[in-house]
């Protein structure tokens, strides 16, 4: 049997030839049934709802419950600026702690390196102490005379006093 | 809001009911054995639609009806079981034969056509006897183009060989 006969044969006996297909009250029956199948939206979004909020609740209790972060410790302030020989202070360092009358060159305060500033600011404060303490052993500035103290990093401290014409250590 | 998406939900369903219940039921009495089954795998295919109308695809609501259809025909004929099912189709044909060519011609179509596996019997029906060309019917289906066509073969054999049988 070709496939022409075949689909003739199938065409001959289609099952749905004399069917007068569904009748008006089957119809009708039908269509209501499936309407009335339809689900209601109020009932669909009740358990989704409930389900957001279990939902919401959980991470609510676990964002509470999560221990803190732990704070490292602050590191400390000079930690990055590495440590250096106290530059002694050159004797025209009292000069330059002097205030200046002349305006800064534009430019000027950012040329200067953050860490040379703060040796400079060090030596100047140990200077001042240093200045404002009367060793005992040492003989008393004679008035007009220039004293410059500083130490060394070992420890030695040194005292220039600058009279007129002579200098004594 | 809600009312109006059930009016909307409800507008469409009445819409496709509307379009497709003649269609459906056409297709279901050349896939099951007899006109009540048809109408009942008719009305579980629109319940199924009812129920979940956000799995219909838009604009595809028509190859869901008819998968869905299909679907429910290999549901029921894997519930009863190939010979039960052949044997139960048969028994009622015989039962409800009329003398004339043509309720012969249908009778022997019918019990050919329950021998063949559900999705292939979909296939050849939509092929052969709706007319449909076999990119439409995997369309219609969900499957390959090729499959189509591999059971459109594999259907016209069983189906020759059961209608010589018969002739005998």
């Amino acid at each position: 049997m070709n496939d022409e006969r075949l689909r003739q044969r199938l065409r001959e006996g289609d099952p749905a030839t004399g069917e007068n297909g569904l009748n008006p009250g089957e119809i009708h029956a039908m269509r209501r049934a499936v309407l009335a199948a339809a689900p209601e939206p109020r009932r669909r979004l009740l358990p989704a709802l409930a389900l957001a909020g279990a939902a919401a609740a959980i991470l609510i209790a676990l964002f509470a419950l999560r221990p803190g972060p732990v704070q490292p410790p602050a590191p400390p302030r000079i930690a990055a600026v590495p440590a250096q020989p106290q530059v002694p202070a050159p004797p025209a360092l009292q000069q330059a702690s002097a205030p200046r009358t002349e305006p800064p060159a534009p430019g000027e305060k950012k040329k200067r390196p953050i860490q040379r500033r703060r040796h400079l600011r060090a030596a100047r404060e140990e200077t001042a102490t240093l200045a404002s303490r009367e060793p005992a052993g040492n003989p008393p500035a004679e008035p007009g005379a220039r004293q410059i103290q500083f130490s060394t990093p070992g420890g030695t401290r040194i005292i220039w006093t600058l009279t007129s014409g002579k200098a004594s250590r | 809001m809600d009312t109006s998406r059930q009016r909307t939900t409800t507008e469409r369903l009445a819409g496709l009911f509307d379009a497709h219940h003649q269609r459906l039921f056409r297709l279901a009495l050349r896939l099951s054995p007899d006109r009540e089954e048809a109408h009942d795998l008719v009305q579980e295919a629109f319940l199924r639609a009812a129920r979940q109308p956000a799995s219909m695809p838009d604009g595809a609501e028509e190859a869901w009806l008819v998968r869905t259809l299909v679907n429910l025909c290999r549901d029921r004929y894997r519930r009863l079981g190939v010979r039960s099912r052949v044997h139960e189709s048969l028994r009622r044909e015989e039962e409800t034969a009329h003398p004339e060519a043509a309720a012969v011609a249908r009778a022997t179509v019918r019990a050919a056509l329950a021998r063949l596996a559900p999705r292939r019997r979909a296939v050849i029906v939509l092929h052969e006897l709706e007319g449909m060309p076999a990119r439409e019917v995997a369309r219609l289906l969900g499957i390959a183009e090729v499959t189509v066509r591999w059971h459109l073969l594999t259907a016209r054999r069983e189906l020759a060989r059961v209608l010589l049988e018969d002739r005998r």
